[in-house]
């Protein structure tokens, strides 16, 4: 077992339920230690799929193991330098459950054997890496959708508890839904059309089953929400109710696809 | 050594009274030049001096002399009658002194709490006291730490973030839209007191366009030149509201002004941007299913009185947060005071000690007359091993306890207890 990963995990446990209870508590100092077991964390892991890719030779794209460790990477860098930029104290209680999950999913699973000659293919690791990084983006998109929702409806109905004094601005959510479509879409796009080529390549023809049915679905609702944004001036709530949409087809899709 | 806030504030004492007391930017240094003079007993200082409070912060060795002569040299000085002043005079010692401070820089005893100037006009006092070489070690960590303290409390705590009136909550509500309101367009339908308020806590805040409908073009005119807006006809209305973000409408129509498919309309016309209505008219000027349109909020005047309660709330939360953030900054000031002054009371013990023992040896050995080298000796070392042993402990335990909460206690109870104050 890769040490690190794990003590990585195990700080990332920490540092989500620090998120979390500065939610309710909102102490200062919650946030802070939060913030830095992240941190530590995600330095951790990053030393951690450094040693396993010298060990194997190879990116972290061989099995489902290394592809859970990467994915969760790719959200808490995401998170800290969102974090970092936006201030938004809330943010962590949103992020954080979700790199925490593919940690602990990672550690679940054993590290099996790697698929060796799916690491040359190049179509496929551009798949995975732009796969993985436009999920880093649309988890940003489902946290600040989610706070969205959330902070709309206690201007709606008037009602002023704790969570209209501690969520940011609807702009400001807002801005961020646009800013994760405008870099996700593309991205996500880019691994789309390099699984259909990858599968071309390699089966001489491009086979639709239930994983695939999810990509493609989430990618026609991620079209839509970037589409409806730029060219028919959706915004606010229908932008943050899409947004959260395709982070869940993307991240089952995710899920079904790996796991086979 | 104590520590002694003197003072007056806006809770004790009429302004007949304050306005004696108060002192003046140029006076200061004139004033602690004085108080040096008559008040030797104030061995450091810092005199505060706003137009909500008078205080005199110092370090004294003797809580009621000290005391009694800043009293005199008020009455002196200042030509107040003594009887009002001790009726509206405080003295706060050490741990209360020390919270009170850093209260007073967090703005946590101030007539509106939170509101900012009162920790420049602290760190004015202390600079001034500090020119005027009045402050010492002690005062100088104090007061150093006392901005610490109102730093953390503003960053920390919400304590100043929320409106408490409904102009300001109606700005803080339009912040919560649109983040930033720079550049904002608003519409002001109608006039009022109210109405002319929230344009301009709005424009303090970056909106940069109003625009001033009224049913007489020229009364819109005349509110236009105020607000250094434009006025616009109250019949293009249904044109104008698509550059507005915000719409304030207190007008004395019996009907409604803007109407749901009016709003709906413009909602689309401007690409679903957000439109925040603030109605403060009765009977109302908006309909109130706007509310339901995605991208419309509409506050009534009930609404924003509800804002403001339910900040008041959260206000007397995150001041509450705030005294413990307080209460641990006292406990923190404590404990550096204790490690200054622990070597010097071991010193002072063990001195006193010692001056007894060799008193009291000498005595004996004078008593008893003829005796060896070795006996006069081995009496003195004697006595030395039995002082030695007397103190040992209460000097580990005093070392070990200085690092806590409760140092300082046992501090002022060894001082106390071996009379080493004398």
């Amino acid at each position: 077992m890769n040490t690190p990963l794990v003590i990585a995990t195990f700080l990332f446990f920490l540092g989500m339920l620090k998120y979390l209870l500065y939610l309710a508590l909102r102490r200062h100092s919650l946030f802070i230690l939060a913030t830095i077991m992240i941190a530590l964390g995600f330095m951790l892991q990053t030393a951690g799929m450094v040693m396993r890719s010298i060990e194997t030779g190879h990116g972290p794209y061989g099995n489902f193991f290394e592809y859970c460790v990467f994915a969760a990477w790719i959200v808490f860098g995401i998170f800290l330098v969102a974090e970092g930029y936006y201030r938004i104290k809330p943010l962590g209680a949103f992020m954080t459950p979700v790199g925490f999950l593919l940690s602990l999913v990672a550690l679940i699973m054993a590290p099996e054997a790697t698929e060796a000659q799916v690491v040359q293919a190049y179509w496929f690791t551009l798949h995975r890496t732009t796969s993985f990084l436009s999920f880093g983006a649309i988890t940003l998109v489902f946290a600040a959708g989610v706070m969205y929702l959330i902070q709309e409806r206690q201007l709606k109905a008037k009602r002023f508890g704790a969570w209209y004094h501690r969520l940011p601005s609807l702009d400001i959510l807002d801005d961020i839904n646009r800013k994760g479509l405008i870099v996700g879409f593309p991205v996500y796009t880019v691994g789309f059309v390099a699984a259909v080529v990858w599968s071309y390549q390699k089966y001489g023809d491009i086979t639709i089953h239930g994983s695939t049915a999810l990509l493609i679905l989430g990618w026609v609702v991620f079209a839509m929400a970037s589409a409806g944004r730029a060219a028919l001036g959706w915004r606010g709530r229908r932008e943050a109710t899409l947004g959260i949409v395709v982070f869940v087809m993307v991240a089952m899709s995710l899920l079904a696809h790996l796991s086979k | 050594m104590n520590l002694i806030v003197f003072g007056i504030n806006h809770k004790t004492a009429p302004v007949e009274v304050r306005e004696k007391l108060a002192i003046s930017e140029k006076a200061l240094e004139e004033n602690l030049r004085l108080l040096e003079e008559r008040a030797p007993g104030l061995r450091e200082k810092v005199v505060l001096s706003t137009c909500n409070r008078t205080e005199i912060y110092a370090r004294v060795s003797d809580v009621t002399g000290g005391v009694d002569e800043l009293k005199r040299f008020l009455c002196g000085y200042h030509e107040v009658d003594r009887a009002a002043l001790d009726r509206a005079a405080y003295v706060l010692v050490l741990e209360d002194a020390v919270e009170h401070l850093f209260k007073v820089a967090s703005s946590l005893d101030s007539m509106i709490v939170g509101e900012p100037q009162i920790l420049g006009q602290v760190k004015g006092a202390y600079r001034a006291a500090k020119d005027y070489s009045a402050t010492g070690a002690i005062m100088n960590r104090l007061f150093e730490q006392s901005f610490n303290v109102a730093k953390r409390i503003r960053t920390e705590t919400g304590i100043a973030e929320n409106a408490v009136s409904v102009s300001f909550a109606a700005v803080e509500l339009a912040k919560k839209i649109f983040g930033d309101l720079e550049g904002k367009t608003a519409l002001l339908i109608g006039a009022g007191e109210m109405i002319e308020l929230a344009v301009k806590h709005l424009m303090a805040q970056g909106v940069e366009t109003v625009l001033v409908a009224n049913r007489t073009y020229d009364r819109a005119k005349e509110l236009a030149v105020q607000f250094n807006g434009e006025a616009v006809k109250f019949d293009h209305l249904h044109e104008e509201l698509k550059r507005c973000d915000i719409v304030i409408s207190s007008t004395g129509a019996p009907h409604f002004v803007v109407r749901r498919d009016l709003a709906e309309n413009v909602i689309g016309q401007r690409q679903n941007r957000p439109m925040f209505f603030i109605d403060i008219a009765v009977p109302r000027d908006i309909e109130p299913s706007v509310n339901e349109i995605d991208n419309c909020y509409l506050y009534n005047i009930d609404d924003l009185h509800q804002v403001v309660e339910a900040n008041m709330v959260e206000r007397a939360r995150e001041a509450q947060r705030a005294e413990e953030i307080v209460k641990g900054e006292v406990e923190q000031f404590f404990v550096w005071l204790d490690r200054l002054e622990m070597a010097p009371t071991i010193i002072a013990l063990r001195q006193n000690v010692e001056a007894i023992r060799k008193a009291e040896v000498e005595k004996t050995l004078n008593r008893l007359g003829a005796l060896s080298a070795e006996d006069r000796e081995s009496i003195d070392r004697m006595t030395q091993s039995m002082i030695n042993k007397i103190i040992h402990h209460p000097i580990a335990n005093l070392k070990r306890k200085a690092e806590t909460e409760e140092g300082h206690n046992y501090l002022k109870a060894v001082r106390y207890l071996f009379g080493l104050d004398k």
